[in-house]
């Protein structure tokens, strides 16, 4: 009697060995998908921020190359938006100030970008320097990044209009903090 | 002889009932181990990416650090890349072996893996005179696997791609 109770348990003992083997494989083959698959969101989301990072830094790269181009002077090809001091009585920061709130308006224009110029203030530093300031904003899921500019662009003196020199004090990227949701119920 | 027979049958398993246990074993075990490779495929991909965005991070980093894009170098990027310029344009490939380790120009080509691919020139054509003056320039990186994943067919899978500007001009101190 004892024997062959025991002979019945040893027959089945194999299976629900394989059975247990099985629930744990499946168990660990789900865990290891999970793990890699936030591994693999985790990386993603890094990648999307450098992406947003460059995109933020391209649009501060193109008003750096748009002043750059208010003191190009000479060459073959005089360029159409350089200052010309002789032409008109503009001063330099009127000048860049045009030119930047023109490129402005046309940013603007366009809604659905999600990269925007949020202030612009051109101040004159005597008639041949202009003290150019920028905050680039970028709309993110939860909060805002910022690109901050300040640049000091003109000429030792008026008839040095050789020596053009864009000197940039500040050109950093921020955040907006963080809120705490401070009406979140948690209980509900 | 018949209570025997019927006593027996009560502690073992008949034909069909090891043959259904065997296969829905069987079906169990290759579902398991599909998403076992599944999961060394994500988290090989999540790797790749990990490298890829470092790669470009760095190479978009040396290409800004320039005074300009014509000054570029093999030495600049390091073991592994090759730089050739096309016009206006400079066209910069790494290329990388199955565990990311540099591969040398001598190494046969079947071994490439990975290929960061920089491309660096103008975002809009020059025309005329342009030296001195101030430029916008492009830079698009694209990382790309050639091998593909375990059990899956195509290759030519897009790791990553990054694109950023850099105003190469002499005002700026």
């Amino acid at each position: 009697m004892r024997n062959g109770y025991l002979g019945r348990f040893t027959g089945g003992g194999s299976s629900v060995l394989v059975v247990f083997l099985m629930l744990l494989l499946v168990t660990l083959g789900v865990l290891a998908l999970s793990s890699t698959t936030n591994n693999l969101n985790m990386v993603t989301r890094g990648a999307d921020w450098v992406r947003g990072y460059y995109a933020l830094e391209s649009l501060g790269e193109y008003l750096l190359e748009l002043v750059s181009h208010c003191l190009s002077q000479g060459g073959t090809e005089p360029d159409p938006l350089a200052w010309e001091p002789s032409f008109s009585n503009v001063s330099l920061a009127r000048h860049i100030d045009g030119i930047l709130r023109e490129f402005l308006d046309e940013s603007n224009a366009d809604d659905k970008d999600d990269i925007f110029i949020q202030s612009l203030l051109v101040e004159e530093m005597g008639s041949s320097k202009a003290l150019i300031t920028v905050d680039i904003c970028q709309e993110l899921e939860s909060s805002r990044r910022h690109l901050s500019i300040r640049m000091e662009a003109g000429y030792p003196s008026i008839d040095r209009l050789s020596e053009g020199v864009i000197e940039v004090f500040e050109w950093k990227q921020y955040q907006d903090p963080f809120e705490y949701e401070s009406s979140l119920d948690l209980w509900k | 002889m018949s209570k025997r027979l019927r006593r027996d049958r009560t502690g073992s398993f008949a034909l069909y009932e090891v043959v259904l246990s065997a296969i829905v074993l069987t079906v169990l075990g290759c579902f398991t181990v599909r998403m076992l490779i599944s999961a060394k495929n994500t988290n090989a991909k999540a790797y790749d990416l990990y490298k890829g965005l470092s790669e470009a991070i760095s190479a978009v980093e040396i290409v800004k650090s320039l005074p300009h894009p014509d000054g570029l170098a093999e030495t600049d990027f390091g073991p592994g890349y090759e730089v050739l310029a096309i016009g206006s344009a400079i066209n910069v490939t790494g290329r990388f072996d199955e565990k990311w380790n540099p591969m040398d120009s001598d190494r046969p080509e079947e071994e490439v893996c990975y290929y960061v691919r920089v491309k660096v020139g103008p975002s809009v054509e020059p025309d005329g005179f342009t030296e001195g003056s101030p430029m916008l320039y492009r830079i698009d990186v694209e990382v790309t696997r050639v091998a593909p994943y375990v059990l899956e067919k195509h290759g030519g899978y897009q790791v990553f791609s990054l694109e950023a500007t850099k105003c190469f001009t002499s005002f700026a101190k």
